[in-house]
């Protein structure tokens, strides 16, 4: 699923070229806009993902999923495990068009986007979280800061942006452009939660991250994300992100 | 029939189904085991006492095999077992049926062939749910899948039926068509529930005094012409999805063609008559549209069905002494008419999820007169990352809109459940009805109950 998750996942999405230039003399937008172009680098994924849900008392939960992406818009996502949501489908198609399916009914059913910005089955990701593909359209960036090997930038929401987050912080390796850690703020300021990438490795020419943390602090309930298995630029076909394909046993 | 024809027809087959032949060790690799085990619990207290309601507990087995990548075998057994014992006299306390009160049925039973003979067709074959409609649950479009009522807590549920479902995907559009050979009617409560269907004697006989009452189905004949045929085509405009159906079959809810009275005691009818009903079930086809889509954040459905029934008699004998007297009237008149749902749903920020629905019209409804109208909502927020839900949800019915203040009936539904591990889930809820004159919720209002539920999946 790492791939798939836009925002927060931008880490699993978030590829990069292998040789990437310097970022120093670049400005804000301009490194925003580099960050957005290696999360949809692969032209489509497909990964089997392992999700721990863990309770600030450290009682986990496990989940299995498997993710398929194609270009910045199509997304399937299939549960594995456990058993009681085995089977059940999202599909998330271009203009925030989204179905689930419930194989208990045999049935797919157009769900509303308003439920976007709610944890996805019980995740600390957001259906938004797991959706984002492009910062530089909603937030526009007004601080940068760079550290050593990294750069930090503060996004502020646009007007009129369909997102839930009114400030990010967003930190990202000079080298291969990967977010690593993203801090997001409410209207009142407050961090409300922080993503992490944990691991990154290099994977078909591409850097990837294969293990994840979202944290909700209020709560202090978080999420790990660990890729199992994945496969870059197989040439998905357009018929998998279909109500069609959506029904199918997993 | 010619000898090469024969050949060559089974020539044709094999070439259809060795494809499809697994081995053995394929089956086995793909095997599949799961389900669930559900332990229920149900207070009445709609009568003068609370009683614990003979309800069923399920445990639904399911094995589902892929042996190729086109080819999918599903398979639920539905056992249904009682808490009460059925023993009425000593000679059944050797009868463990009679001690553990059961039912089982094969709930589901389907082969599923994608890509069948041509790229897009998808063909499944044997006992099975089709979706049929976009609305959120009601679904007045769907006249292909049988309601079931054995758990009225859930009375938007259908049951499974045996029918063969085609559906070819073609430039974005899809092309749905279904068979299924016979008519299945509800399934009803335990122990009782008939009344629900309506189908007591007509109320011209009201001042007849009978003294005992039975009925007996009349389904259609096994001809292939009774069976029920449907068509829908489905695509999406505007980021709209919409489809189109026609359906013909029959009025899953059955109506007295044939009431035989036979007068009792000394035959003359002075002390009353003995009445055996015989409940048919009515042809009809229907014309459906539905659309459903989201409009900044806001989910919208709409569904609507034109019925054009087939009008039916009613055959009434009298029998008073050795005369016998005959007497047809309209049972139904044939009219058509519309049944209709629109609904919307949100989830505010914060995470609090509402859904409201109108629909006109539901289950044993039928004619423009008898249809009510339903106003239905429910507000849902999840709490420790889904662990725990609570649902408020509410009814209220308006039978008819002239002297509205005595047909008005109403329904609260709240609901909590409790997921303390996976796969585990605690139930609490209340099922409460009531109602004042013909109001469908007046009719079912000795059913309040509290319920618990215990559901483990595997």
């Amino acid at each position: 699923m790492g791939l798939w998750i836009k925002r927060a996942a931008a880490a699993l999405a978030l590829t990069t070229p292998l040789a990437p230039g310097t970022a120093q003399a670049q400005d804000g937008s301009t490194l925003l806009a580099r960050v957005d172009s290696v999360l949809t680098a692969p032209r489509d994924q497909s990964a089997v993902e392992r999700m721990t849900l863990i309770d600030r008392d450290g009682s986990t939960k496990e989940r299995e999923l498997r993710f398929y992406q194609k270009g910045s818009e199509k997304r399937l996502v299939r549960f594995v495990k456990p058993a009681d949501v085995r089977g059940v489908a999202f599909l998330r198609l271009a203009d925030d068009r989204m179905y689930l399916y419930l194989p208990a009914f045999r049935r797919v059913r157009r769900i509303a986007s308003s439920i976007k910005n709610e944890g996805f089955m019980g995740t600390d990701f957001s259906y938004e979280d797991l959706s984002q593909t492009s910062y530089s359209e909603d937030y526009e960036v007004t601080a940068v800061s760079k550290g050593p090997g990294s750069y930090a930038l503060t996004l502020e929401r646009r007007d009129g942006a369909d997102v839930s987050y009114a400030r990010l912080v967003m930190e990202f390796g000079e080298a291969d452009w990967v977010v690593r850690k993203i801090d997001y703020f409410d209207e009142s300021g407050e961090r409300i939660k922080t993503f992490t990438a944990t691991e990154v490795r290099q994977i078909d020419g591409y850097a990837y991250v294969t293990r994840m943390e979202m944290v909700t602090w209020k709560s202090g309930h978080r999420t790990v994300l660990e890729l199992e298995e994945l496969r870059l630029d197989s040439g998905l076909s357009d018929d998998l992100f279909t109500q069609r394909s959506l029904k199918r046993p997993v | 029939m010619n000898a090469g024809v024969c050949a060559r027809g089974r020539i044709a087959l094999m070439l259809v189904l060795v494809p499809l032949a697994p081995t053995p060790g394929v089956l086995a690799q793909s095997a599949r085991v799961g389900g669930f085990l559900s332990l229920d619990r149900r207070f009445e207290f709609g009568g003068d006492s609370v009683m614990v309601a003979d309800f069923y507990n399920r445990f639904r087995p399911e094995l589902s095999v892929g042996p190729a990548e086109d080819v999918y075998l599903f398979a639920s057994l539905d056992f249904r077992f009682y808490d009460f014992p059925t023993v009425r006299s000593q000679s059944d306390l050797d009868d463990i049926e009679r001690h553990s009160p059961t039912d089982v049925t094969l709930w589901e039973g389907y082969v599923q062939l994608w890509n069948f003979l041509v790229d897009g067709l998808d063909v499944r074959v044997g006992k099975q749910r089709i979706q049929w409609g976009t609305a959120d649950e009601m679904n007045p479009t769907d006249r292909v899948n049988a309601y079931d009522f054995s758990d009225l807590v859930s009375f938007t549920a259908r049951v499974p039926t045996w029918a063969t479902l085609a559906e070819y995907y073609v430039a974005g559009l899809t092309l749905t068509g279904v068979w299924s050979p016979a008519v299945h009617p509800p399934i009803m409560p335990r122990g009782g529930g008939a009344a629900l269907f309506g189908g007591g004697p007509p109320a011209s006989l009201d001042e007849v005094a009978i003294t005992s009452l039975k009925d007996r189905f009349e389904l259609p004949s096994r001809r292939l012409s009774n069976g029920l045929w449907a068509l829908k085509i489905a695509g999406n405009a505007g980021g709209a999805d919409y489809s189109f159906s026609y359906v013909s079959g029959y009025d899953g809810v059955p109506f007295l063609s044939r009431l035989d009275l036979l007068a009792t005691g000394d035959g003359t009818g002075a002390d009353g008559f003995a009445g055996v009903m015989t409940l048919g079930f009515a042809r009809t086809r229907s014309l459906g549209a539905d659309v459903a889509t989201d409009i900044r954040g806001i989910g919208l459905w709409g569904e609507a069905v034109l019925v054009l029934p087939e009008a039916q008699e009613r055959v009434v004998t009298t029998t008073i002494g050795d005369a016998t007297t005959l007497e047809r009237v309209a049972a139904l008149d044939g009219a058509s008419y519309v049944r209709s749902t629109v609904g919307l749903d949100y989830t505010f920020s914060g995470g609090w999820y509402a859904n409201a629905q109108w629909s006109h019209g539901l289950f044993f409804e039928r004619g423009s007169d008898e249809l009510h109208d339903y106003f239905m909502g429910r507000l849902e927020r999840s709490f420790l990352q889904d662990e725990l839900k609570v649902a408020f949800g509410g009814a209220m019915e308006v039978a008819t809109w002239s002297g509205i203040s005595d047909n008005l009936g109403y329904g609260v539904f709240p609901e909590l459940t409790y997921s303390p591990a996976d796969n585990v889930e605690l139930v609490v809820g209340a099922f409460v009805v009531g109602g004042r004159g013909s109001s469908l919720f007046r009719a079912w209002d000795r059913t309040d109950q509290v319920y618990t539920r215990v559901k483990v999946s595997f």
